[in-house]
């Protein structure tokens, strides 16, 4: 099928809108997109209003019976309320005391917790060190001194009777070896 | 080398891993609402940060489109923040380009760690090594509660995603993705395809990353994601070995990809992922012995569009560019 604005070539952008019931289809090549702005465009679901959802619905039960929620704004960012529903995101760091008490709840909702249990600046906090994790599969070291040759051997015994698993973990080893 | 180009531990089914932390500097406004001279002044702490590791500081107005777009190709930075229309976006980054700090995304620093193969404990302490540089120049923004501060509250406490790209080609041909995925998702992490925000399957690459920055410590972040992704070499490594059972079927799709790849006169964007995933396959069984691991991690890079458009100019067709697709291709497959 060919671009149905420029007609020259091959349609791969296929576009479908429905406005109450109206179906309109426009199929159109890349650049024939482009120029017309429909590469761009973007789901309008937006997961960060979801995380408003979350903020408001706390707001509307339990939070601030005596004060219009949608009035209060961060002092030092100018952010509304309305704001972070909006769009999901905070203004600057004094956000995070000015709305403390419906943030707990939503940092409830999306970590399971509101208290932060990682490093903090200035600590020098313990070293990630190695989990050890056994394999189903259980590799054998070779133990031999020639580990090389050792392994070519085994590498081509494999490809030969097609264990496909065990020639890609020789491959990786024998790569460590070289 | 540059780590992308390398061949790494586990390479067989993981094809690299990176950690990223958000980082916000004490009393300036998050990007999302700060003002021309608050992204400057984040601009110029960041041009007096000096930790070593050999970065350099570029400033994104001096970077060509095409030079960007390479950023983004070897998934150094995201397309979102090339394109974000904030102002004074700068980075910095080492000649290896294993370490990036990107200035004025969503975050005023986002520091970011690569590694080829599997990898995550080692980066998630190089990317504290280098935060904890960075704290002793720049006051970040913290709190003792809720940890460093970010605009998104997705990201609080720790900042930190760690995330793993595997390739699984084994479990989407013996139609086990679903389950990956499934499994995946109720332990609390993330599973996505790399090409969309969707777990749309395009050439078996997912990404999978932590969900939850707050409430858990560094360490086990890194510790859940290797659980997590050792399970899926192990299920993808059974997954193949069930398919070199009936050795004469996949040797045939593996060859035949090969067949396409090797001497194909075009080749388009979406139809190269699929290829290279069933001959990465073929590499890593053993069965193609015409290209190694390394030559595979080229053809997946070379192959995009930011070294397409370096080469024939980002004005070009989409033909033209397919047609140079192929060239390029055949370039590396005979390179000695």
């Amino acid at each position: 099928m060919l671009c149905e604005n420029c007609g020259k070539n091959e349609a791969n952008v296929h576009y479908t809108q429905i406005i109450n019931g109206v179906k309109k289809e426009i199929s159109v090549c890349s650049d024939c997109a482009k120029k017309l702005g429909l590469d761009e465009m973007e789901m309008p679901i937006n997961f960060n209003s979801f995380l408003g959802d979350f903020f408001s619905d706390f707001a509307e039960r339990s939070l601030l019976p005596s004060l219009k929620a949608n009035e209060v704004k961060c002092k030092t960012c100018g952010t509304t309320y309305n704001d972070f529903i909006n769009d999901g995101l905070f203004g600057c760091e004094d956000c995070y005391t000015e709305f403390e008490r419906p943030i707990n709840s939503l940092l409830k909702n999306l970590h399971g917790t509101d208290v932060h249990i990682g490093r903090k600046p200035g600590l020098t906090g313990d070293k990630v060190e190695e989990t050890k994790v056994q394999y189903t599969a259980t590799e054998e070291k070779p133990k031999e001194v020639d580990k090389k040759a050792k392994l070519q051997a085994e590498l081509d015994k494999a490809v030969k009777e097609e264990r496909y698993e065990d020639a890609a973990k020789l491959r990786d080893q024998l790569k460590e070896v070289e | 080398m540059n780590w992308y180009l390398q061949s790494g531990n586990e390479s067989d089914v993981v094809l690299n891993s990176k950690v990223k932390l958000s980082r916000n500097i004490k009393g300036i406004n998050f990007t999302p609402k700060a003002s021309k001279d608050d992204l400057k002044k984040v601009f110029d702490l960041a041009k007096k940060i000096s930790i070593g590791y050999g970065l350099h500081f570029k400033s994104l107005d001096d970077l060509s489109d095409v030079e960007k777009q390479e950023y983004v190709d070897k998934g150094i930075l995201p397309e979102k923040y090339i394109k974000s229309k904030n102002a004074y976006k700068a980075i910095l980054i080492n000649d290896d380009e294993n370490i990036c700090i990107y200035i004025n995304g969503m975050d005023h620093l986002t520091i970011e760690v690569f590694a080829t193969g599997f990898e995550v404990e080692n980066l998630t302490n190089l990317a504290i090594e280098i935060d904890r540089k960075i704290e002793e120049q720049v006051d970040y923004s913290f709190s003792e509660k809720y940890g460093y501060l970010t605009p998104n509250p997705m990201q609080i406490g720790t900042g930190m995603k760690a995330e793993v790209m595997v390739h699984v080609p084994g479990l989407s041909l013996t139609k086990n993705l679903r389950k990956i995925i499934n499994v995946v998702n109720n332990i609390g992490l993330n599973i996505k395809g790399i090409y969309s925000e969707s777990t749309k399957n395009d050439g078996d690459i997912f990404i999978i990353s932590n969900n939850q920055t707050l409430g858990v410590t560094e360490k086990e972040i890194a510790k859940n994601i290797k659980l997590i992704t050792k399970k899926i070499i192990d299920q993808e490594r059974l997954a193949r070995k069930i398919l070199t059972k009936n050795s004469l079927d996949i040797e045939d799709k593996i060859c035949r990809s090969f067949g396409i790849l090797a001497f194909a006169k075009k080749i388009e964007s979406d139809e190269i992922l699929n290829i290279l995933s069933i001959v990465k396959l073929g590499v890593d069984l053993g069965i193609i012995k015409e290209i190694n691991d390394a030559k595979v991690s080229k053809l997946y890079l070379e192959t995009k569009q930011g070294n397409i458009q370096k080469r024939i100019g980002d004005k070009a067709s989409k033909k033209d560019q397919a047609v140079e697709r192929a060239k390029i291709i055949k370039e590396i497959i005979n390179e000695e």
